[in-house]
């Protein structure tokens, strides 16, 4: 009686929920993009080449490495 | 809204008329069975280094089962080595309920087992105690049910010697507890709420499981009418975000199919051969009656 007559599917998980995509967060990526701007400055100012450092991006996939899935609606 | 002398109101405000016709109206009487729901047991395994994650939404396991896989090795020993061993049984522990389905940490226990490999005038007796507590760390997980690491360290033989004890510590998680099995074990709570509301978990281990009924009182009516009985429903999705907090969406519109009949007297009540009528409930979403319109046909 009074029922729903659009009963809409269950949601179990985020994955059924329409609009909801799984991202993949990973903190080296986020990381380099506040110090890539950073970096980009001082190669300009004092010639260097941060930017490029081998040492960084080792550390960006070891950061990326550790961290895990997260969920971001779209 | 119209207002006819003959047929009386049909769905006017009687308040604006100085002689009130007494309108059809509605209450509704509503009850619920609320129940915060939180899933028992130990978190299953994560390792991102080694690509385990946890479930979507995350599950837990009731029971944990320890297994020790141990040598030790003392030079001063007879024979020189042997102290090995495997230890499944007793190291199982298991999380219970309460009589309202509450979670209940297994007891700390300690399993001791003993060993006397003496023999000749060598002192080998041993006492080795383990604790099915023992956690390895999620860095160690293999599954999301499995978990082992190795260890080897010294050993004080007695007598001044220094050994080895070398060995696998394994943990294996089984028994998965779910909500249904919380909704079935947990004493809902009774409270006045006129939706039903049963979440949807994402990265956590609580939600919320509220059923909801009602009836329509419908008065004023004039006997020998018949009227059109339709309850106000909405709903929108509910979603357990960080921190444990619902994440509501935006309210739509549900239809329903109306309720008619003819007035026997004037009043009437609305329920469900005798029940009161169970608000729709759909995981992931609310559902709310927010009233009741009544108008003759």
């Amino acid at each position: 009686m009074f029922k729903d007559k659009n009963r809409p599917k269950p949601i179990t998980s985020v994955n059924d929920i329409p609009g909801y995509k799984e991202q993949e967060f990973k903190l080296g990526d986020q990381v380099e993009k506040i110090a890539q701007p950073i970096a980009k400055a001082i190669d300009a100012v004092i010639g260097t080449n941060i930017q490029e450092c081998g040492g960084c991006k080792k550390r960006k996939a070891a950061l990326n490495k550790l961290t895990s899935k997260a969920h971001k609606f779209k | 809204m119209s207002f006819d002398l003959f047929t009386c109101c049909t769905g006017a405000d009687d308040a604006k008329y100085i002689h009130p016709c007494a309108c059809p109206t509605t209450s509704l009487q509503f009850q619920a069975e609320h129940i915060d729901g939180v899933l028992c047991g130990r978190n299953e395994f994560y390792n991102a280094a080694n690509n385990v994650y946890h479930s979507s939404p995350p599950k837990r396991y009731l029971t944990k089962t320890n297994t020790y896989n141990q040598t030790i090795t003392c030079s001063n020993w007879c024979p020189t080595t042997v102290f090995s061993r495997s230890v499944y049984s007793n190291s199982t522990i298991s999380y219970t309920f309460d009589s309202n389905g509450n979670c209940i940490n297994p007891p700390f226990t300690i399993l001791e087992v003993y060993s006397n490999l003496s023999r000749d005038d060598c002192d080998g007796a041993e006492t080795t105690r383990y604790d099915p507590h023992d956690e390895l760390g999620d860095n160690f997980a293999q599954s999301t049910t499995f978990s082992s690491t190795s260890f080897n360290s010294p050993y004080n033989c007695t007598f001044g010697v220094t050994g080895s004890n070398v060995g696998t510590i394994t943990t294996t998680l089984s028994n998965e507890d779910t909500e249904q099995a919380v909704i079935a074990r947990k004493t809902p709570i009774n409270i006045s709420e006129n939706s039903s509301l049963y979440s949807t978990r994402t990265t956590g281990y609580t939600f919320v499981y509220r059923t909801c009924a009602y009836t329509i009182n419908c008065s004023n009516l004039i006997v020998g009418f018949d009227y059109k009985v339709t309850p106000t429903i909405r709903k929108r999705t509910a979603i357990h975000g960080a921190f444990d907090r619902i994440n509501y969406g935006t309210f739509e519109d549900v239809e329903v199919t109306p309720y008619t009949f003819t007035a026997t007297a004037t009043t009437e009540t609305i329920d469900d051969n005798g029940n009161p009528i169970d608000v729709d409930l759909v995981q992931g979403y609310q559902y709310e009656v927010t009233g009741a319109t009544i108008e003759k046909v």
